[in-house]
């Protein structure tokens, strides 16, 4: 049977040497439809039953099994595996690592408390009010902006949430752009005031990382893009009102 | 539904402020830059090849253009743009390396310093190279 290498990098076990450090597991591969979820699963079945990580519907739906393999954010269970006839030494490896940004709660579990308290941090955008999800995707950016799940690959993709930690980060500013194409008024100038700084929309460097990872097709650097615009008209509109009642 | 708030944060607007302006003076540097390179580098072209003059950029046309209140403007709009754009740029840089960013006052007024000094001295040699 085909075979591949998982190398896992395990963390939270506490003791004296509370480091993370990289674990070897070689894992059959069945079928050629094999994901690194159904190795995970192997993994944690047939080797190690401590083994950590998340999953619950396999089909990409709800954003749980979030991972870096071999450095790139991606759903465990939408990744499929490239297995080779050679085993042992020789079996293709594969790194799987968890989230940047989030910490770590056990080797590949991470703790989605900072992306929701990002959430949180905006005026009147709720995660439990996201509008139903159409199902459409990348086509109009404002209906795929829709579509997030908050897996939060997006965020451990981006350089800028690295960097600063008090930035929003890009699932955040999507459900903020969202937020403002549903509501208008004082809720949306609350929106914008909130998005408005170097830890909101201006703060993004615009590289695409966040698009690029997304497994739901939303374009979160679009999304940013339009919360710029809007800021901006927001902002100057503001500045032209001040300077007209100082004149008057 | 989670009860909403509308007041919960709001982001300081001289950040957003700071994040327009590097953006208007970069393009107003593009148009100054190719006005400054064509004036300086292109302007005299037609003169030399006719003969007019030894070099294809002379001291003393330089020297004459700096006595037009329209040239000083645009040297010092110039000047002025480039510190801005350039120095706004090195704080941008500089807030997203944390020991700096915990440091943002200190960082924004040490640049400001910069800034102003560097203004003042280049304002210095442009008046003594008038006079």
């Amino acid at each position: 049977m085909k075979q591949i290498t998982l190398q896992i990098l395990r963390t939270g076990y506490g003791g004296e040497d509370d480091r993370s450090r990289w674990e070897r597991f070689d894992v059959p591969v069945p079928t050629g439809r094999s994901t690194v979820l159904d190795a995970l699963i192997w993994a944690r079945r047939h080797t190690d039953p401590t083994l950590a990580f998340r999953n619950a519907c396999r089909v990409g739906m709800c954003g749980t099994c979030g991972v870096r393999v071999d450095g790139r954010e991606t759903l465990a269970c939408r990744t499929y595996l490239q297995p080779s006839e050679t085993s042992g030494s020789d079996a293709p490896e594969i790194r799987i690592e968890p989230l940047r940004i989030l910490p770590i709660v056990q080797d590949l579990i991470t703790d989605r408390a900072p992306l929701h308290a990002a959430i949180d941090r905006l005026p009147g955008v709720s995660r439990d009010d996201e509008p139903a999800s159409t199902g459409t995707q990348a086509t109009d950016p404002d209906a795929a902006a829709r579509d997030c799940i908050l897996c939060g690959l997006c965020v451990s993709a981006c350089s800028v949430a690295g960097l600063n930690p008090g930035f929003l980060g890009p699932a955040a500013l999507v459900r903020a752009s969202v937020a403002l194409d549903a509501r208008g008024g004082p809720e949306a100038a609350g929106v914008l005031d909130a998005v408005g700084g170097s830890d909101g929309a201006t703060g993004c460097h615009t590289l695409f990382e966040c698009t690029a990872v997304c497994p739901r097709g939303v374009a979160p650097t679009v999304a940013i893009q339009r919360l710029k615009r809007r800021v901006v008209k927001r902002q100057l509109g503001r500045l032209l009102r001040t300077s007209s009642r100082t004149g008057g | 539904m989670a009860e909403l708030s509308y007041r919960k944060y709001e982001a300081p607007s001289g950040e957003f402020w700071l994040w327009f302006l590097q953006r208007v003076t970069g393009l107003l540097l593009i148009a100054l830059v190719l006005l400054h390179g064509w004036f300086n580098h292109f302007a005299q072209i037609d003169a030399f090849e006719a003969g007019l003059q030894d070099e294809p950029v002379v001291f003393s046309v330089v020297a004459d253009r700096l006595t037009r209140v329209g040239f000083i403007a645009l040297d010092l709009a110039l000047l002025t743009l480039v510190l801005f754009h350039g120095l706004n740029g090195v704080r941008t840089v500089l807030l997203e390396w944390r020991p700096a960013a915990r440091r943002r006052r200190a960082v924004t007024r040490s640049l400001i310093g910069i800034g102003v000094a560097a203004w003042v001295v280049t304002f210095i040699a442009l008046v003594v190279l008038i006079l």
